[in-house]
């Protein structure tokens, strides 16, 4: 693993920037952090879901032999026993919690099933029985909008619609020498978080209700429960357990988790656990959306970028859930981060009878940046230019005006990323002709089947919520400090591996000047913190890390305040400096911040402040196709080196260069962890993973040993390589780094397996099987 | 539920003794890497709780020894052990190479050889090999004991072709000196993965290196059991061993296998790759 | 109908009530090992990975009666948070715990490495943890993390 560095002008620091030992490492080497699974509660029961086997059907009857289940001790729960509403909000509400006339897809929820243990629920599924009457069902989206007869998501099955517009399209092509039209697929891409979801419902009566769970967005269960149940929102309160990843997949899952949770501890009025096998979770979970996009670039002979246009089909399964958000920044991502007077981006999401998909990494961008930096690439290479000189020419800088309008005034690294990734990989070396099939037959009979090949792409990624999130742009945050010097804080966003606890106590740790060691931050609880949204879009950073910042800035002044009561010194004439306080004008040091901790602690001062923060307004107009999508971009260049067999088809991966703008690295150790695991996800999109569907919508891949991510041995080295182009809005210039490293892999990886044996690939991931059939039909074409 | 009842015997004997009793109603334990997935998903005969008969008490059964012509190998050796041992090292190197790709390193701690072979999935690593050495299995009952070769031992996917009181007892791998070994595997990633499609090859050259004295080709993955390409065989052992030969040998394979497309792969691949991997070895063969 | 099961697990003996039906893991937990994980029950992921007679094994595919009079070690039984095993503390210093699920099984199969090849390669290294899955890491710095454990289990560091 390589890294290079390159920090802004700015003074030591005492936490921030620097490789502070994890928070969360220590309980979870010695297996005692406690995921929900190792949760216990008195009189614990468990929840098994009846599911739909159809994925479209009405529901005739549903017959429940209540009274065998009564004397198995078993309760039955239907939509009829849902005391509130039948709905989880997420942001359209068509998404029932139980099916009540008609299920939409296969391991839809119809009937809950509560017992003491999981073998008498189990058990207990054959007193039930549900009569069915099948209908038809469609699960591609192109062919399910404006379907004429199945319909889904009122008529159209369209729940959502995004476009990008500018300048004139089809004069563009006109202008173009080289029209270049493909028609792309991405498939449905599986979390595989290693700890599957599960939530722990426990009531206090119908007077209130507290759910545990493995889960990114607490304050989204919160209002979902609260809905279900038809209770005050104040007498909800949950509690993220120690959460093994995530991904998106624990969006708004735990949504429908923690509500039938919850449900069944309604109707027993004792604790219920559900957590879900690895069978269920692959099957009724969500997933990426799988996509098609029809790409259409028009270039000129120069190298001019003449003319873009798009039109994404986003598959969003059953119910529409996040789809709205995915698409608009599948829609704003679709033209790629270049310059061009012409672009034409028509986005829309369709629901089909496959499982509700939904967030993950990356959110709707990774199934366009595949295409577009295919696109990108084959236009180079129709006009005979380095894919990554091709790239040069049109990437956005300072002061540049996106495809969409925006004119994106500081913080853009990417032409410092394309620089240092192809220095370091070095690409121009590396980079041979791409061959012809003649030549790779050729090779073949002389018993050379492997060859290297080098690929590129570069990206951008709109940080956090955008235009269209505007309203959970806010985040809260709540710092106590103790007697003893310590301090602790609580924010509303989730750690879920990605190093969120660190960080975040290293921004405390600075603010305040206290080591770092002093600082702990307790388990996220609605009940501490007001809705600071969901942890999600990279956010978590600079959300609660500014408020954080705006809760300890207060606490600074109080702090200051009383040791300059104490120690007769003006209070604007105190600074912190390596943990201690000092007066400025003479720089005589005063006494520890420990000790002033104290200090406020003993003059009863007030020891604890809640902080806020605001995410920058930014507003886009979709009648007009133009806006400022996002408040803040990151950018990311990724060059992928692999080695084709060429009779075989298998792509090993050797090299992966990931440079990443990030603003600023708080602590260069986690960014590196999130570079690498999301390189590596990134990976099994492009290259291992898929979801395969039977033919009546079933998932079929339903387990690890079917769906397949990358072990150890399909690892490459993945060097990091760090840009530091800071931003003004985030805290000491950050600007958040969850997703960028996935994006952009797929096509960097398809690109260098084009560069190797000379085939494009319209579909990913680029399994040996589709690698093969590619070259087989050069040679067809070819006539070789 | 897995089962209603575990027997654990101490000896052969008293095992023989109790599958004799028991016959179709209980099945054989050793390492239960399979066996445990398949009651767990009801698949095949483990639809109803069976009782289980927990060899693992019975060390005796633990062996792996090289006679004159053959190497026998006990029901309880595991993938690890046949890994780490030096006759299996010697004698049979293919199938080293075989096993070391097997799951993980956690299962080939505890899966069996003779697991592998009674469950008997056309796309074992193992099994390639083993058909290609024309192995024999051993099949022991209170009053007989006798070897039947694998090919009929195993009758289709997870079937196999036992008395009911009968229990594996030994597998006899025959020695093959002086034969070129190998297995290539191709699978879907390096590791806890299913074969896609898999070839075995064993070959003796003449001494002057002309022609194919013997040679036993098998395929994995891409028929019901692990078959031999017979006819390709044939065609290796009746004309001079040449560049051309290999040529023909690569499209009378892809004639010969008849595989499906399921959740791994394709049929079209599946085919074409018979051929690719078989010209591979035999060009391997050519140049040394 | 059930039976004792006779086992030492983290060097203690123990007498374990079970029904012959039992998977390991199941028993394990319920016996307070919580840091033995449930991640898919088939076998692949690996979270369960426990020492048996030295051996790491998957204790998901595994039943209970199998371990009559065997030894068991588990996460819990290899270190502590005051006096951590090297694996575990080279694990914190390179910072590669992320989510931490994968953790406990990792570093097992790790031990089970070190225990009978001291300086193993990088290759050797990646074989042995090819059994457990992560999703957050990227899996190198866990590599290199076992390597940095093999020298200070070696006494170089």
């Amino acid at each position: 693993m390589f890294l290079v560095k390159e920090f802004s002008s700015e003074v030591d620091s005492m936490a921030v920037g620097k490789r502070l030992k994890r928070k969360d490492a220590d309980t979870k080497v010695t297996g005692e952090a406690p995921y929900a699974y190792d949760m216990s509660f008195a009189d614990e029961q468990y929840l098994a879901v009846i599911r739909s086997p159809y994925a479209h059907a009405r529901i005739v009857n549903i017959a429940i032999d209540y009274k065998i289940l009564e004397s198995l001790g078993v309760v039955a729960g239907t939509a009829k026993d849902i005391p509130g509403k039948n709905i989880l909000h997420v942001i359209l509400d068509d998404w029932p919690l139980l099916a009540e006339k008609v299920v939409r897809h296969v391991g839809e929820p119809v009937v809950i099933l509560v017992a003491a243990s999981l073998h008498l629920a189990e058990e207990a599924r054959k007193y039930v029985s549900i009569e069915y009457i099948e209908i038809p069902a469609v699960f591609d989206p192109v062919e399910a909008k404006d379907h004429p007869t199945i319909q889904i998501f009122e008529e159209n099955n369209v729940c959502s619609y995004w476009q990008q517009k500018n300048g004139d399209v089809e004069k563009g092509f006109a202008e173009s020498d080289i029209v270049i039209e493909n028609e792309y697929r991405t498939p449905a891409q599986e979390h595989a978080y290693i700890e599957t979801q599960g939530c722990i419902a426990v009531p206090q009566g119908h007077d209130s209700m507290t759910v545990y769970g493995s889960m990114q967005c607490p304050f989204y269960v919160q209002r979902c429960v609260a809905e279900i149940l038809g209770m005050e929102w104040s007498k909800v309160n949950i509690i993220q357990t120690t959460t093994g990843g995530a991904f998106g997949g624990k969006e708004d899952v735990p949504n429908q988790v923690g509500s039938l949770a919850a449900l069944g501890a309604w109707l027993v009025r004792k604790p219920v656990k559900f957590l879900l096998t690895r069978e269920e979770d692959i099957e009724t979970t969500s997933k990426r959306h799988p996509a098609v996009i029809r790409y259409k670039t028009g270039v000129t002979k120069q190298g001019e970028l003449k003319a873009i246009k798009v039109e994404v089909f986003l598959n969003t399964g059953a119910y529409a859930t996040l789809a709205p958000a995915v698409l608009y920044r599948a829609a704003m991502h679709a033209a790629g981060p270049y310059r061009c007077g012409n672009v034409d981006v028509q986005a829309y999401a369709v629901t089909t009878n496959l499982v509700p998909f939904g967030a993950f990494r990356g959110f709707g961008s990774p199934q366009v940046i595949f295409p577009g930096e295919e696109q990108m690439d084959r236009a180079a290479e129709s006009i005979g230019m380095d894919p990554s000189d091709f790239r040069e020419l049109h990437i956005l800088k300072v002061g540049d005006k996106t495809t969409f309008g925006q004119v994106i005034d500081q913080s853009v690294g990417l032409e410092q990323t394309l620089h240092k990734a192809r220095e370091q990989s070095g690409w121009y070396k590396k980079r041979k002709p791409t061959p012809t099939i003649a030549q790779v037959l050729e090779e073949q009979k002389k018993g050379k089947y492997r060859r290297k090949g080098i690929g590129i792409s570069t990206i951008f990624y709109g940080c956090f919520l955008g235009a269209a999130g505007k309203l959970m742009s806010r985040s809260g945050a709540y710092v106590q400090v103790e007697p003893d010097g310590s301090v602790r804080f609580a924010v509303g966003t989730t750690e879920m591996g990605q190093g969120m606890i660190t960080v975040l106590s290293q921004i405390v740790a600075e603010e305040l000047g206290i080591e770092y060691e002093k600082v702990y931050m307790t388990p996220v609880d609605t009940s501490r913190v007001p809705d600071s949204g969901p942890t999600v879009a990279s956010r978590a950073t600079i959300m609660s890390g500014r408020a954080l910042q705006d809760a300890c800035k207060q606490l600074r002044t109080l702090i200051y305040d009383k040791v300059a009561l104490k120690y007769e010194v003006d209070a604007t004439d105190i600074e912190i400096k390596e943990f201690q306080i000092q007066e400025i004008t003479t720089q005589k040091k005063l006494l520890s911040v420990s000790d002033a901790i104290k200090l406020v602690y003993q003059e009863r001062g007030q020891i604890a402040v809640a902080g806020w923060d605001v995410a920058p307004p930014t507003h886009y107009d979709n009648e007009k196709g133009q806006g400022d999508a996002y408040s803040a971009y990151a950018w990311c260049t990724n060059i992928v080196e692999v080695e084709v067999d060429s009779q075989i088809g298998t792509v090993d991966i050797l090299n992966i260069w990931a440079a990443h703008d990030v603003g600023k690295a708080i602590n260069p150790q986690t960014l590196e962890g999130q570079i690498e695991g999301g390189s590596l996800q990134g990976l099994g999109y492009g290259r291992y993973e898929e979801i395969i569907f039977t033919p009546e919508g079933r998932v079929l891949s339903n387990n690890l040993g079917t769906y397949l991510i990358p072990t150890t041995k399909e690892t490459p080295k993945i060097h990091s390589i760090i840009v530091e182009d800071p931003w003004s809005g985030g805290p000491y210039g950050a600007k958040g780094i969850g997703e960028q490293p996935l994006m952009g892999i797929a096509p960097a990886l398809t690109n260098a397996i084009a560069n190797a044996v000379g085939v494009r690939l319209n579909t990913i991931p680029a399994t040996p099987e589709r690698v093969w059939a590619a070259i087989q039909e050069k040679i067809e074409e070819e006539k070789v | 539920m897995y089962s209603n009842e575990i027997l654990s015997p101490t000896s052969l004997k008293e095992a023989l003794a109790i599958k004799d009793q028991y016959v179709n109603d209980i099945f054989p334990l050793a390492g239960g890497t399979d066996v445990l997935v398949m009651v767990r998903n009801k698949l095949g005969v483990w639809g109803e709780s069976p009782v289980l008969l927990n060899l693992n008490n019975i060390p005796k059964l633990n062996f792996i020894l090289e006679t004159d012509s053959n190497i026998e190998i006990g029901p309880l050796v595991t993938h690890t052990q046949l890994l780490e041992s030096p006759i299996i090292q010697k004698h049979v190197p293919a199938l080293i190479k075989a096993i070391s790709i097997i799951g993980s390193p956690q299962i080939r701690n505890l899966g069996t050889l003779t697991g592998n072979v009674c469950r008997a999935s056309p796309a074992a690593d193992t099994l390639a090999t083993l058909y290609a050495r024309d192995t024999q299995v051993q099949i022991q009952t209170v009053n007989n004991s006798k070897l039947v070769p694998i090919k009929e031992f195993i009758t289709g996917p997870g079937q196999i072709n036992i008395p009911e009181n009968g229990l594996v007892t030994k597998i006899v791998i025959p020695k093959l000196e002086g034969y070129f070994g190998d297995y290539i595997s191709l699978r879907q990633r390096y590791a806890l993965s299913i074969v896609v499609v898999s070839i075995a090859v064993e070959a003796l050259l003449s001494k002057d290196r002309s022609r194919m004295d013997d040679i036993r080709i098998s395929l994995g993955a891409v028929a019901p059991t692990i078959v031999r390409a017979t006819k390709t065989e044939i065609l290796l052992k009746s004309n001079a061993f040449t560049k051309n030969l290999i040529e023909k040998a690569e499209k009378m394979i892809i004639e010969e296998s008849r595989p499906i497309t399921d959740i791994r792969s394709n049929k079209r691949y599946r085919k074409a790759m018979t051929g690719v991997l078989l010209g591979r070895i035999l060009r391997e063969i050519l140049s040394h | 109908m059930s039976q004792i099961l006779h086992v030492t697990i983290n060097g203690t003996s123990k007498e374990i009530a079970i029904e012959p039906d039992e998977i390991l893991l199941d028993i394990l937990r319920r016996e307070g090992y919580k840091g033995v994980k449930r991640g898919c029950k088939e076998g692949t992921c690996g979270t369960c990975t426990i020492l048996l007679n030295d051996k790491a094994v998957k204790s998901c595919i595994l039943l209970a009666a199998q371990t009559e009079n065997c030894s068991i070690i588990t996460i819990e039984g290899i270190g502590t948070r005051d006096n951590p095993h090297p694996i575990q503390q080279a694990f914190v210093d390179e910072g590669v715990v992320q989510c931490g699920f994968c953790i406990p099984g990792m570093i097992l199969s790790a031990k089970n490495l070190l225990d009978n090849n001291p300086s193993p390669t990088k290759d050797e290294v990646k074989m042995a943890l090819d059994g457990n899955l992560c999703r957050c890491t990227g899996y190198s710095g866990q590599i290199k993390a076992v390597l940095a454990a093999a020298a200070v289990m070696r006494g170089e560091k």
